[in-house]
């Protein structure tokens, strides 16, 4: 019973150490590459959330706190996951951002997505890596192989005691 | 909690301590790769010259200034100097909008304003007054003066100082009545139309001492600037050829302008449009007079300039010793006068170096500038590429170690790409390919008009030195009158030093 378990968990657990990897990975880069700013990115945005951008570029203390904020969020978002610690709260914050950046450049075959890297159609990395967060969330495979096995261990306990 | 709890519960703490391991050491490995030898050889050559752009002070007294001509390259000017029609401000998108209203204020007035079309010159009025860039819900100021003759403009003691976008035919003539009135001149390129009026220009502006710049723009960009540290550091070894084009394919980009329906003798003072000819009344002529050589001088004057300008940026190299122009109207057969392919070589014998000019308003395939020695070469388009000769001998221990490439691009300016956000890595190209008209400063697009526009400011105020003044004008204006000369005669044209031959 408890190796069969383990064989459906490990490539859930397997996916959650991935995509968690990326976040950290893309917040890390982030902090460490002097002067990175979101501004050219939200700048150069024309999606729906065009006018959101340009609003929060156009003060600089708002830019500032998107920068921490992008930075933050990533770094938070990936240790979570991969140590697999309220991976549901992780996995709701990942989604939250990654609707955002498909959103600012939607892959809906407009001339402009033919500079972006890669070829997309309405389905691109962010929604598959979307997707990836919705399953984690459902499927919560930290509760068998994550810090939250230890949470929800000692929990079950207090609520059997 | 019992072992098996623990260990299950701790499984994805090794994946971060192997991430944070990786991540390290890529790290380290960048920043190694960053210092390598070649990189550190080319920026002990470039990079000592520290704060070159000094601060610029728009304190003090508002400079007055009268606008002649509000064609399109007029308006351009008056945008670039913080001033815009409500309508035309409420026409913009969200970007453009901020990227105007983030616009240094430069700490002048636009006292009046001349064009020889009314409607324009009613437009103008209503830009120079729109003091705080409002749009038309909140616009309700007074039209600023409107002069209908650029003498009366000249002439009054509430300006100080004129920007001069006319047809090229009036350059020469406006310039020097406003040096002589002692008032300080920014002029569109070209300098001229006429030879004569290259040297009247200079003279009067020395005579008179006042600040004259020149508008090539081109000085103020980032890859421009850092194209002329590598050239004047030696760092391409005994550059001996230059390449420069023009390429454009577009009804506008072959100056075939819209003419106003409404436009007439009624509202256009043809009159004074003519200088030294007695033509009748041509809307054609007036409105694209680029495309005639009794106004302009096609592609010599309005584009080559603009190539010619930047290579004399880097090199210094002055006016050319032997010129020769061949082209023809192979395309735009709309009665133009002007050829619209074009090639033409400046020689430089005494300094052993040629410089090609090549252009075509038929086809827009990109071709960058490229200045060759026999080092290394550069590539300037919206960044900056070196390409190491796999011949060179200054670099061959590089080359030899396999610290570069030969031949293989290096780029040379601050890419804004590497700074786009990774999860998304959209529009890499997208940025690049928009180096033109802004340049980066401290990471904010700046427009290099406005830059070049406040130096003249600057100097102005302060006395400082402008990067295109009296004689790199001179220069270019002498230039391209040869390039002219050599293709309407069809001959080989010289410059001994003091006259054209």
């Amino acid at each position: 019973m408890e190796t069969n378990k383990n064989g459906r968990i490990l490539p859930l657990f397997i996916l959650r150490i991935a995509v968690g990897w990326l976040f950290l990975h893309e917040g890390l880069y982030k902090l460490f590459t002097p002067g990175w700013t979101a501004q050219y990115y939200l700048a150069q945005s024309e999606g729906p959330l065009q006018g959101l951008f340009q609003w929060m570029i156009s003060n600089e203390v708002i830019t500032e706190i998107a920068n921490y904020g992008v930075v933050i969020l990533l770094i938070a978002t990936g240790l979570l996951l991969m140590t697999g610690f309220l991976e549901r709260v992780a996995s709701a914050a990942g989604m939250v951002l990654l609707v955002f950046f498909y959103l600012s450049y939607p892959p809906f075959g407009e001339i402009s997505d033919v500079m972006a890297e890669g070829n997309y159609l309405i389905v691109d990395k962010n929604m598959i890596m979307f997707l990836v967060l919705w399953v984690i969330w459902k499927m919560r495979p930290g509760k068998q192989w994550g810090l939250d096995r230890l949470m929800h261990g000692a929990w079950g306990k207090e609520q059997r005691a | 909690m019992n072992r098996r709890d623990l260990l299950k519960g701790l499984a994805g703490v090794p994946f971060i301590g192997a991430y944070g391991y990786m991540f390290a050491r890529k790290m380290v490995a960048e920043k190694t790769e960053e210092a390598g030898a070649f990189q550190k050889f080319v920026r002990s050559k470039i990079l000592p010259s520290g704060a070159e752009r000094s601060a610029q002070t728009s304190g003090g007294k508002k400079v007055r200034i009268g606008l002649v001509g509000f064609g399109i390259r007029g308006k351009q000017l008056m945008k670039s100097l913080g001033f815009m029609t409500p309508e035309d401000i409420d026409r913009m998108n969200d970007r453009q909008r901020k990227l105007f209203q983030d616009q240094p204020d430069l700490n002048i007035e636009i006292t009046g304003v001349c064009d020889l079309y009314k409607p324009r010159l009613e437009e103008a009025a209503r830009a120079g007054a729109n003091n705080d860039r409002e749009g038309s819900a909140s616009f309700n100021r007074k039209p600023v003066k409107q002069y209908g003759r650029f003498e009366d403009l000249i002439g009054a003691s509430d300006v100080d100082a004129v920007v001069i976008a006319t047809s090229d035919h009036w350059h020469g003539p406006v310039a020097v009545m406003a040096a002589n009135a002692g008032k300080h001149v920014y002029c569109e390129k070209a300098l001229t139309q006429a030879l004569e009026d290259v040297f009247s220009v200079r003279e009067a502006v020395k005579n008179n001492r006042v600040v004259f710049q020149l508008g090539h723009q081109n000085r103020q960009a980032e890859s421009n600037r850092m194209a002329a540290k590598v050239v004047q550091a030696g760092l391409l070894g005994s550059v001996n050829l230059v390449e420069t084009t023009t390429n454009r394919n577009s009804p506008n980009g072959a100056w075939v302008y819209d003419i106003p329906e409404d436009a007439g003798p009624h509202n256009v003072d043809w009159q004074r449009f003519l200088r030294n000819t007695n033509t009748p009344f041509n809307k054609e002529h007036f409105f694209r007079w680029r495309l005639f050589w009794d106004y302009g001088t096609g592609l010599n004057g309005d584009l080559m300039t603009h190539e010619y300008d930047s290579i004399n940026q880097m090199l210094n190299m002055g006016i050319p010793e032997i010129v020769t122009t061949t082209g023809g109207v192979y395309h735009w057969k709309d009665g133009r006068e002007v050829p619209d392919v074009q090639q033409t070589v400046l020689d430089y014998p005494s300094r052993n170096f040629s410089l090609l000019y090549s252009a075509s308003l038929a086809s827009n395939f990109y071709r960058p500038k490229k200045v060759m020695g026999d080092e290394a070469s550069i590539e300037v388009g919206a960044t900056l590429k070196m390409f190491v000769d796999s011949e060179s001998k200054m670099y061959e221990e590089y080359l030899n170690n396999e610290d570069i490439l030969p031949n293989q691009p290096i780029a040379l300016t601050q890419d804004m790409q590497a700074q786009l956000d990774a999860v998304s890595s959209a529009t890499e190209k997208y940025f690049a390919s928009r180096g033109l008209l802004y340049t980066s400063q401290g990471g904010r697009m700046v427009d290099t008009a406005h830059l070049h526009l406040a130096e003249w400011l600057h100097g102005i105020r302060t006395g400082a030195a402008v990067s295109c003044g009296i004689d790199e004008a001179f220069e270019e204006g002498i230039t391209a009158m040869m390039a002219t000369i050599a293709y309407r005669e069809g001959r080989v044209v010289r410059w001994d030093g003091e006259r054209v031959l």
